[in-house]
């Protein structure tokens, strides 16, 4: 009987049945990092703007990233990983904001959880104040669809793959969401429109 | 049924991220934004998001990959250990709940041959025995649960 040398992959195949346990990442090291740098701060600025807490925009993004890399989903492109990652914190983002209900003024400024009291910059902290209040008027999903449209500058398509719509309800929702806060904002929107 | 969208929406949108809204706007698209409702919507809410935008970019001071990286990692074996064990403790609650029910049978079979009034009055006269006993008993319930409860 003749031996031969085992090839590489084989030898891949006889790694340790561990690797296939439930306590595995689905992403190797040197991938993660390099999407974790490309995604890391928009999400937590996501983050951090619909929950208004940094603390908590901390927390949820180690979460988001952990239950990314444990979810057994095979993605396409870069894109789709991406509004993959999104999906979750927005799922996320939802399921705090239904256990703890944001109250619907927010506090004054300078008042604890206020959002903006940790970085006042003098107009540009007004407009957001006037923002604040005129989010907690909308819908999860409709401030969900603003930030990812006109912050993060996604098309339809990625909107509806991030909040699980079909596209033309991502425009409705849009023109309803941009109405709404056009509308609670009124003449600031006007003159901030003329600041600009 | 009104209109939700417009052809120019993404120029607008354009304009806004390229710094040309609302002075640079070539005319055409400036005449069309002043006329049309959903156009100049966008144009408000975008031109201040994209503010919002950068200063939260600005604010986002996020943990090294690496970092994120471990506390998952290590979460993640934590998780497979709680999994692992599930069954485990199952047995051994299944076994303990057997373990107290063969001794209640025992008890109450040896309840029904013994004549437990004279066994009351001979531990009454002679408490040494009684004390010898529970002696025993503490003595050995630590050892037990030590073997029980340590890994090796």
């Amino acid at each position: 009987m003749t031996m031969r040398d085992i090839t590489l992959s084989e030898l891949v195949l006889l790694r340790p049945r561990t690797e296939d346990t439930d306590d595995t990442l689905q992403m190797d090291q040197d991938s993660f990092g390099a999407f974790y740098e490309r995604t890391a701060r928009p999400v937590w600025a996501y983050l951090w703007r619909r929950t208004g807490d940094r603390h908590l925009a901390d927390d949820l993004l180690q979460e988001s990233y952990y239950r990314f890399l444990r979810a057994r989903v095979s993605h396409e492109s870069e894109t789709h990983r991406r509004n993959y990652l999104f999906r979750i914190a927005a799922n996320l983002v939802n399921d705090n904001h239904r256990k703890h209900p944001a109250p619907l003024e927010l506090p004054d400024e300078g008042k604890p959880g206020h959002p903006v009291s940790e970085s006042s910059m003098g107009l540009q902290s007004q407009r957001r104040t006037d923002l604040d209040r005129a989010l907690v008027h909308l819908s999860s999903r409709q401030q969900d669809a603003l930030w990812l449209a006109y912050g993060e500058g996604s098309s339809h398509q990625e909107i509806a793959d991030t909040l699980g719509l079909k596209v033309g309800s991502v425009k409705l929702l849009l023109f309803r969401a941009r109405r709404k806060l056009v509308k609670l904002m009124g003449g600031r929107m006007v003159e901030m429109k003329g600041k600009s | 049924m009104s209109r939700i969208e417009c052809k120019y929406e993404a120029d607008i949108l354009d304009a806004v991220a390229s710094g040309r809204w609302p002075d640079r706007l070539d005319r055409e698209l400036r005449d069309h934004a002043s006329s049309c409702g959903i156009c100049s919507e966008v144009a408000m809410v975008s031109a201040l998001y994209r503010d919002e935008y950068a200063s939260a970019m600005e604010q986002a001071h996020v943990p090294s990959a690496g970092l994120v990286w471990w506390k998952s990692e290590l979460r993640a074996r934590r998780e497979a250990v709680r999994v692992a064990s599930r069954p485990i403790t199952l047995v051994a609650g299944i076994a303990g709940t057997c373990v107290v029910a063969v001794l209640v049978a025992v008890l109450m079979g040896l309840s029904s041959q013994v004549n437990l009034a004279a066994v009351s009055a001979f531990v009454l006269s002679q408490p040494m025995v009684l004390w010898l006993v529970l002696a025993v008993i503490l003595a050995v319930t630590p050892i037990a649960l030590y073997f029980v409860y340590s890994d090796e």
